[in-house]
């Protein structure tokens, strides 16, 4: 296995990804992971993500920005690969998908 | 204690005693290694030159002294770590330096043994302390010191520092090492990167093989510059040479080398144990199942396939007892009651048969819909929804579509409004507009009332699969539809979709229960509501009509609803609905304002064209016998519930005739009439129609607000046109034995209107300026 090249791999393939999505997708810890993230950090070839609500956050869901899966205090990191062609310079959302939320 | 004590002075104030190094991450419980081997003897001062602090201290052991060095924490040698890092480095590689008592955190060994990695690169003796065992037992982690001994080629010893357990251990295996140096193993790098190290040691020249190692490492990894225009040449052309034999950089193979190490040595020296390690081990088992680059999306969709299978069955057993009770109580109790008081017989048929029927409808479909909700929030609570988004994320986006659609899609299970309104959490304005744009096709909790009342009279024994296969195909065609815009007229990239998968768990039954009862508090008190009133409302529009003398009060045959209906059969009359069926043509008028008056529209009719055999029931109803029968309806269905439980995916009901579905079930009047309007066939094409057509005014507001007047209009247009022709294939090519040549026909015209459209699509796309570009009106 070639953890760090799997880890390269997957986050290039997706564009971005939180170190959750990566650590089950790869089966390495999630310590391991953010090693890997910031090894890639240093050789610059991957950024860490500004988090940002959605523009109809709050009206769209009701219930204000935490109940559009926007995590306001729970530290979640997005890594965005930097030679990716699907991944942009602006902010993204962050989704904690539920079927039950209305 | 003294201070200001530089490096070769502390070592020279302990001349003759062997020296030992204790290196480690920071926070990795060194100092408190440090103080219990030393005690109160320490010395305190600075390393030469610099003014980072350095501790030293004497060790004894079985009558002899040890000098010991506490070196500052570092994450790596190599590079990156500022003055405290060339500190510990210079010590390890140049110092004097007997033994390295490496100390790694035993509950996150991964992550510390990429120090021990190149620790291992310096070549000194060295022991390995495997600290805070106590924690990692807690984790459920059972360390294995013999195997782990056995791959490092030194000797590990399992402590916790903080309490000195593990003392004598260590203190015996130091006196040990001391005495007869272990002989670490070192990474093998891979071949192409062992020679290119080989080539730079030797040009590097000065300095012993270790140290010229260690530089050809720094300089491959591009942690150091080359120190002369030669070297930096060779630097060039060794590196040049790997990418060249591997197709990656050397310093990332150096580097992928010694994480792949620590993983595979921290895997095999900790195994999961306990309960703790059973609860990762099953994680980890379902995940790789769950999140599978091919499995994944058959997984999801065979677990929304057995939610619904179940519900339904599951619902099946309650289902008469809340129909036939709620039917007794309801229509024949208060009708009665009604007639008893002297009310008048069209009061009582309006109170009795329209509203007290609408809500016995409602009633009817609580279990099986109370369930679908029950599972649903299953899945939700246990982490799983969250993998099927991302196993469904890889499927779209290999599509070409937006990842983070899902999330609106799932919310347009309950209701297409919200779902609309929800895409606004995409931010590229091109994956928002496919993504409004999709969301009419999603089955909301609208439509599933009546694909329930279909179910319960076509497809009472394999009717989970009817409803389940209706909720995959508004998914098909939600994804087909995002897709052949996105390559026509809305031309662009899809933007990756990010977000955190939660640990499996045990579901709380508190969350579960209240989130199921939320969303049937919306289906009983909002959809419920809608049904009952305008079931009230149909109940009375079918009595008049225009006569020769205006509008007069009429039987239901010759009224307004009645003779605006049969005017619009012909046009349904290729997806199966026969002139007489004009009420079902009635019920799809009315739901393109709302899916939940089709059956509310549905019953105000059928309840009025049975007036009369309910005002005999009103007269003289025999509800206690009802209502027993009503019981006795849960035994019964639990028996067949229970029968089919070996077969929960209903393979052996697909031989079964459509008169032994259709006799099934069809209990209240509503149900009877549609049993008679429709064939199994028929009923399965206008359920695809339900599907597929506008979805409610509700949705086409929202719609509009989205993406604009023309995006709608197109939405709307685009959904009747792929509901009717849709349903046509459907009965014609169920009917094509009956009339190939008019089936053909049929067929041939749709698939050709249908490429039409693509193409008018593409001309449209190919005129718009960048992806997505002019197409979005601002929303309001």
């Amino acid at each position: 296995m070639k953890p760090l090249f799997a880890v390269r791999d997957r986050l290039r393939e997706q564009g971005m990804a939180t170190v959750s999505q990566l650590a089950v997708v790869t089966d390495l810890p999630f310590a391991t992971i953010e090693d890997m993230l910031a090894y890639w950090q240093r050789r610059g070839r991957v950024e860490l993500v500004p988090l940002g609500a959605g523009d109809g956050c709050g009206s769209a869901c009701g219930g204000g920005c935490a109940s559009c899966g926007v995590p306001s205090e729970s530290g979640v990191r997005v890594y965005r690969w930097r030679e990716s062609d699907k991944a942009t310079a602006q902010p993204v959302t962050f989704h904690r998908p539920t079927l039950l939320r209305k | 204690m003294s201070a200001c004590h530089g490096a070769e002075d502390a070592v020279a104030a302990t001349t003759g005693q062997p020296v030992i190094a204790v290196a480690g991450n920071p926070n990795c419980g060194k100092t408190t290694l440090f103080n219990l081997l030393t005690g109160a003897r320490q010395h305190v001062g600075n390393w030469p030159g610099v003014t980072v602090e350095q501790r030293r201290g004497v060790a004894s052991m079985h009558g002899m002294k040890a000098s010991v060095v506490d070196l500052p924490g570092v994450y790596s040698l190599l590079g990156g770590g500022g003055t405290d890092q060339a500190v510990a480095r210079d010590f390890l590689l140049d110092g004097n330096v007997d033994l390295v008592l490496n100390i790694v955190d035993a509950s996150n060994l991964e992550r510390h043994l990429a120090l021990t990695a190149e620790l291992l690169e310096t070549g000194r003796p060295l022991v390995l302390v495997l600290n805070m065992v106590d924690e990692a037992k807690a984790q459920g982690l059972e360390p294995r010191t013999e195997e782990l001994s056995k791959a490092l080629g030194v000797p590990v010893i399992p402590m916790v520092a903080r309490t000195g357990h593990g003392k004598q251990d260590l203190l015996n295996a130091v006196s040990r090492a001391l005495q007869t140096p272990p002989q670490p193993a070192r990474i093998r790098y891979p071949a192409v990167v062992e020679d290119a190290l080989h080539t730079l040691s030797e040009a590097l020249g000065e300095g012993h093989a270790a140290r010229r190692r260690f530089g050809a490492l720094r300089l491959l990894e591009g942690a150091a510059d080359a120190d002369s225009p030669a070297v930096g040449e060779l630097l060039g052309a060794v590196r040049a040479r790997v990418t060249a034999a591997t197709d990656e950089e050397a310093g990332d193979l150096l580097a992928d080398a010694r994480f792949g190490w620590a993983h595979a040595l921290a895997t095999s020296a900790m195994r999961r144990g306990g309960r703790v390690g059973r609860r990762q081990r099953v994680t980890d088992a379902l995940d790789r199942i769950a999140l599978h680059d091919w499995l994944g999306v058959p997984v999801f969709l065979l677990v929304l396939y057995l939610v619904f299978v179940v519900s339904f069955s599951g619902g099946n057993i309650f289902l008469d007892f809340f129909d036939q009770a709620s039917a007794a109580l309801l229509i024949n109790g208060v009708g009665h009651a009604l007639y008893s008081v002297g009310l008048p017989a069209w009061l009582v048929s309006v109170i009795a048969g329209g509203l007290g029927g609408g809500l016995n409808l409602v009633i009817a479909f609580i279990p099986p819909i109370g369930l679908t909700f029950l599972f649903l929030a299953l899945l939700d609570d246990s982490g799983y929804m969250a993998r099927a988004a991302y196993a469904m994320d890889r499927l779209m986006r290999r599509l070409g579509l937006p990842g983070n659609a899902l999330v609106p899609m799932v919310i347009g299970f309950g209701c297409n409004v919200p779902a609309v309104m929800g895409s606004r959490i995409i931010e590229d304005p091109r994956g928002r507009m496919l993504t409004v744009l999709m969301q009419p096709f999603m089955s909301c909790s609208a439509r599933l009332t009546i694909y329930m009342a279909f179910a319960v009279v076509f497809f009472r024994s394999d009717g989970g699969q009817v409803v389940f296969l209706l909720y995959v195909l508004g998914i098909v065609v939600a994804l087909l539809t995002a897709w052949l815009l996105g390559k026509t007229a809305v031309r662009g990239e899809a933007l990756p979709f990010v977000m955190e998968l939660p640990p499996y768990r045990l579901p709380s039954v508190q969350s579960v229960l209240v989130q199921s009862w939320q969303r049937l508090k919306v289906f009983l008190f909002r959809v419920g509501r809608v049904i009952a009133v305008i079931g009230l409302v149909l109940f009375i529009l079918p009595g008049i009509g225009w006569t020769s003398k205006g509008l007069q009060t009429t039987d239901i045959n010759h009224s307004l609803l009645a003779q605006g209906s049969r005017a619009l059969v012909p046009l349904f009359e290729p997806m199966g609905i026969k002139e007489d069926n004009w009420p079902a043509v009635s019920g799809l008028i009315a739901g393109a304002a709302a899916k939940e008056i089709v059956i509310g529209t549905l019953n105000g009719i059928y309840q009025r064209q049975n007036s009369a055999d309910l005002m005999n029931a009103y007269r003289d109803p025999d509800i206690g016998a009802q209502l027993w029968r009503a019981v006795k309806t849960i035994p019964a269905n639990a028996m067949t519930f229970v029968s089919t439980l070996n077969d929960p995916l209903g393979l052996s009901d697909l031989g079964s005739t459509q008169a032994a579905e259709q006799a099934s079930g069809a209990d209240s009047a509503t149900l009877k009439a549609i049993a008679a309007g429709f064939t199994p066939l028929s009923a399965f094409a206008y359920l695809v129609f339900v599907l597929l057509y506008v979805p409610c005014a509700s949705t086409m507001g929202a719609l509009r607000r989205e993406v604009g007047w023309g995006w709608m209009v197109f939405s709307m247009l685009y959904g009747i046109g792929l509901g009717w022709g849709a349903g046509t294939v459907i009965y014609q090519v169920g009917t094509f034995a009956h009339h190939p040549e008019t089936s053909w026909l049929w067929i041939a015209g749709i698939v050709a209107a249908f490429v039409l459209l693509v193409v008018g699509l593409r001309v449209y796309g190919s005129r718009q300026q960048g992806p997505g570009g002019g197409l979005l009106e601002a929303p309001s």
